[in-house]
């Protein structure tokens, strides 16, 4: 050991750089020798040609905005249709077969309640809403990913994300947020520095997912556009809508800097960013690929985690203590808080029982209501999830409920700013290796997000009498 | 229902407590944190390595100079001294005091803690060099002799700490190197920067703010009572005497030196070329194997390629490669200075 470190001291401090020296000689020596140059420089210059609009001080911005713009409309539109039809498939016909068949067989009432109520409903719930978006917005990604149009984005956004202490690539783990936070987070193993990467990680939640959306659409809705005239309704509501998804990205940033600054100044942080040539995308390896790769392991992990909180969902709404179903105990014993931050009882249950998947907030959030508020006539019973088809039913539901314009615009927040639906906290765990990081990206959100409504709410108090 | 006003009030009071409590750094916590860690042995290391200094320096040590230089109060620092005397470590003539042999070796093996750890955080952690030296002066009290050893093995032995201070060996020898303070450097005459002293804060700040590292080429071009007028890596610096004084200057690196005048990549314009020297070094750690293991290697020809929308960061094409690098990590990338090739023709 003495004569190592003895020789240590002889070689001197930059023998690595003299290592790598001596390698890249030795390679470029067997490189001329090997390897017939091809006329490559003309390939490079329509690179540059490319790169130098994608690139610039005018065109840069904007086209990246357009494309980010594109790939959310079709994924939007696109989704439409397949959802609604599996949600006829699963739901609109799956579910009734499956109660006839267990009348057929003659289960007991709790076995089918816990079976179909429970855990199918919840899982058919899931793979309706989630699927046919991530199974469109994932390909699209990985194909401008294929093309290299990407690391150009990262390189665009760098001195932004810079400021905040982050990498400029994690924009593109954003971007894969507003899919899926838990492919998002996979994601950030493009970020190789070790302090970036955990801050892209922890904040990624902050990135308003394809699960949450549709509770942002449908409350903007009900409750911020109908504060307007109708013809305006539509462009205030998707405006609201918006509003909160740039919500998260303020969030995004600020996040960032604290971290950087406090908890992870001291993790090693390096700067890489490659420029690969552009090439024409493979098309359909592509779409296999992210099929496989992302849309299906999340799809998986999701019902793995959605069918037990289907189960549990139905549960605390059939079993009783004393004279009251679990559900509407704790519903009680939520009231004062969720009042307190401008929200309800039943609300923060429903958040509770679907940290599996934000899928089921809303159809939980309406099955509640309907057991404590709607008496008789709405919804299937106890513990059995339910969309209406309409907006107005939904909006004299939640009414009824006791929801003002405040719940509303406090869920819109509180669904932005929570812990991280269980797929997406299971994920950062198998990423990071550690349950103190897991831990804090999983409760910073969730204790921000209540310090917002919070003080939302008393100001909207104090302001409104 | 509680009353809004009410509520808010408490909630900012509660988050004020906490915040000024645990702000980063300035929080009242972490500073009372900082109090209970000066104990008696910590104390005595502190004086140990301030006499050792002086005396290196060509100066004697007195109660006077030293309670210039620790923030104690005398009463307590007489204390202080009494013991070490008694432990053998120190012995008193009048108003001088000189180290024994003990305390030579004691203060050695402090000192030997504090650079590998400075040099620990430079290479191994991602802390800004305006911590390294508080942070270090904490963990030196801390570790044992087998702690530094095995620090220093993983390390690699490093010869010199991160701001060019030679690193004691396990013996205790220390390699100096022969270097002069900037201001008395010659004109005109190629040198480089071995040593930058991190205190006071004050003036270290300046010098961090003027990108001037250790390693780098400078050449004075102007040196007289009010201001010194340099080139660092070919930009020029302009310093008063006072914080130029902080700053030391050899004819040789700790790494050899280059042939050629060094700038920096920074300085390559859209489109031009030119061949690297070599990496400053201030780039260390996992920031420097990055940047070979990407060809940046001396030798290698450079181009700036493309520049982002906002400037920073920018393209460079690198063995066939476009690699973006951060305007922190080009200002590190040594090229040559008066081989420019123009870009095409």
């Amino acid at each position: 050991m003495s004569l190592v470190s003895e020789l240590q001291w002889e070689i001197g401090e930059d023998f690595h750089d003299k290592l790598v020296e001596g390698i890249y000689s030795d390679a470029s020596r067997i490189a001329q020798k090997a390897v017939l140059k091809e006329d490559g420089k003309k390939h490079f210059n329509i690179d540059a040609a490319i790169d130098k609009v994608v690139t610039s001080r005018v065109f840069g911005f904007p086209i990246m905005l357009l494309l980010l713009a594109t790939v959310l409309w079709v994924t939007i539109t696109g989704a439409n249709y397949p959802s609604a039809m599996l949600n006829n498939l699963l739901i609109g016909m799956g579910y009734p077969f499956l109660k006839e068949l267990a009348v057929t067989i003659s289960l007991p009432w709790w076995l089918t309640g816990f079976l179909v109520d429970g855990i199918y409903l919840a899982m058919a719930w899931v793979i309706a809403v989630m699927l046919p978006p991530m199974a469109i917005f994932f390909p699209l990604f990985t194909l401008l990913e294929d093309f290299g149009y990407l690391p150009r984005v990262a390189f665009n956004l760098d001195r932004i994300f810079s400021k905040a202490g982050a990498h400029g690539k994690q924009a593109l783990t954003m971007t894969m947020g507003f899919g899926c936070n838990a492919a998002g987070v996979v994601a950030t193993r493009i970020i190789d520095s070790p302090r970036e990467r955990l801050i892209a990680i922890i904040t990624n939640n902050f990135a308003l997912c394809n699960g949450r959306w549709p509770t942002q659409i449908l409350i903007g809705t009900i409750f911020i556009g109908a504060l307007v005239p109708p013809y305006l309704s539509g462009l205030v509501s998707a405006a609201s809508v918006v509003g909160i998804a740039l919500l998260g990205i303020l969030f995004t940033f600020i996040i960032s800097w604290m971290l950087s600054n406090t908890v992870l100044k001291g993790k090693v942080s390096t700067f890489t960013l490659e420029l690969p040539p552009y090439r024409p995308p493979r098309f359909w390896k592509t779409v296999y690929t992210s099929l496989i790769d992302r849309t299906f392991i999340v799809l998986w992990r999701a019902i793995v985690f959605a069918a037990p909180a289907g189960a549990v969902i139905w549960l605390v709404s059939n079993i009783y203590i004393g004279e009251n179903s679990i559900a509407v105990n704790l519903i009680d014993f939520l009231d004062g808080f969720g009042f307190l931050i401008g929200l309800n009882g039943v609300i923060l249950l429903a958040y509770i029982l679907a940290i599996p998947a934000n899928e089921i907030v809303i159809p939980t959030i309406l099955m509640l209501t309907a057991m404590i508020y709607g008496g008789t006539g709405v919804g299937a019973g106890d513990g059995v999830m339910f969309e209406f088809d309409s907006q107005m039913a939904t909006a004299d539901l939640l009414h009824a409920g006791g929801w003002t314009l405040l719940t509303g615009l406090n869920l819109m927040i509180f669904s932005l700013l929570h812990n991280p639906c269980s797929t997406t906290i299971y994920t950062i765990y198998k990423e990071t290796k550690s349950a103190k990081w897991t831990t804090v990206a999983s409760l910073l959100p969730l204790v921000v997000g209540i310090m917002v409504t919070f003080v939302i709410a008393q100001v909207w108090r104090i302001f409104t009498g | 229902m509680i009353n809004p006003v009410l509520a808010l009030s408490l909630f900012f009071l509660v988050l004020g407590v906490v915040l000024l409590l645990f702000w980063p750094e300035k929080g009242l916590f972490w500073k009372f944190a900082g109090t209970l860690v000066s104990n008696e042995k910590t104390l005595m290391e502190d004086v140990l390595k301030q006499i050792y200094h002086m005396e290196h320096e060509g100066n004697a040590g007195s109660v006077l100079s030293l309670k210039g230089s620790i923030d104690i109060s005398e009463e307590k620092l007489v204390k202080v001294i009494a013991g070490m005397e008694s432990k053998g470590l120190i012995r008193t003539n009048g108003i001088k005091i000189s180290l024994r042999k003990e305390g030579s070796d004691y203060a050695v093996k402090i000192i030997r803690a504090h650079r590998l750890w400075e040099k620990y955080l430079a290479d191994k952690t991602g802390v800004d060099k305006r911590q390294w030296h508080h942070l270090a002066e904490l963990a030196e009290h801390k570790l044992t002799k087998e702690q530094v050893d095995d620090l220093a093995l993983s390390l690699g032995d490093p010869r010199y700490d991160p701001h060019g201070d030679p690193i004691p060996t396990s013996k205790g020898d220390m390699q100096y190197m022969q270097h002069v303070s900037l201001p008395l450097f010659p004109v005109d005459k190629k040198g480089y920067i071995v040593h930058i002293e991190d205190e006071p804060e004050s003036v270290y700040e300046q010098i961090i703010a003027n990108n001037l590292q250790v390693g780098a080429q400078i050449i004075v071009i102007e040196a007289n009572e009010r201001r010194i007028r340099f080139t660092s890596e070919g930009e020029e610096v302009v310093l008063t005497p006072i914080v130029a004084n902080n700053i030391s200057v050899a004819e040789q690196s700790h790494s050899g030196v280059f042939k050629i005048n060094t700038r920096r990549l920074t300085g390559l314009k859209l489109g031009e070329k030119s061949n690297i020297v070599g990496l400053s070094r201030e780039c260390r750690g996992a920031n420097r194997r990055r940047l070979l293991d990407l060809g940046f290697i001396p030798g290698t020809e450079v181009e700036t390629c493309l520049s982002s929308p906002l400037g920073n960061p920018r393209a460079y094409l690198v063995k066939g490669a476009s690699i973006a690098l951060r305007k922190e990590q080009s200002d590190l990338v040594l090229i040559e200075m008066n081989n420019d090739k123009a870009y095409g023709n």
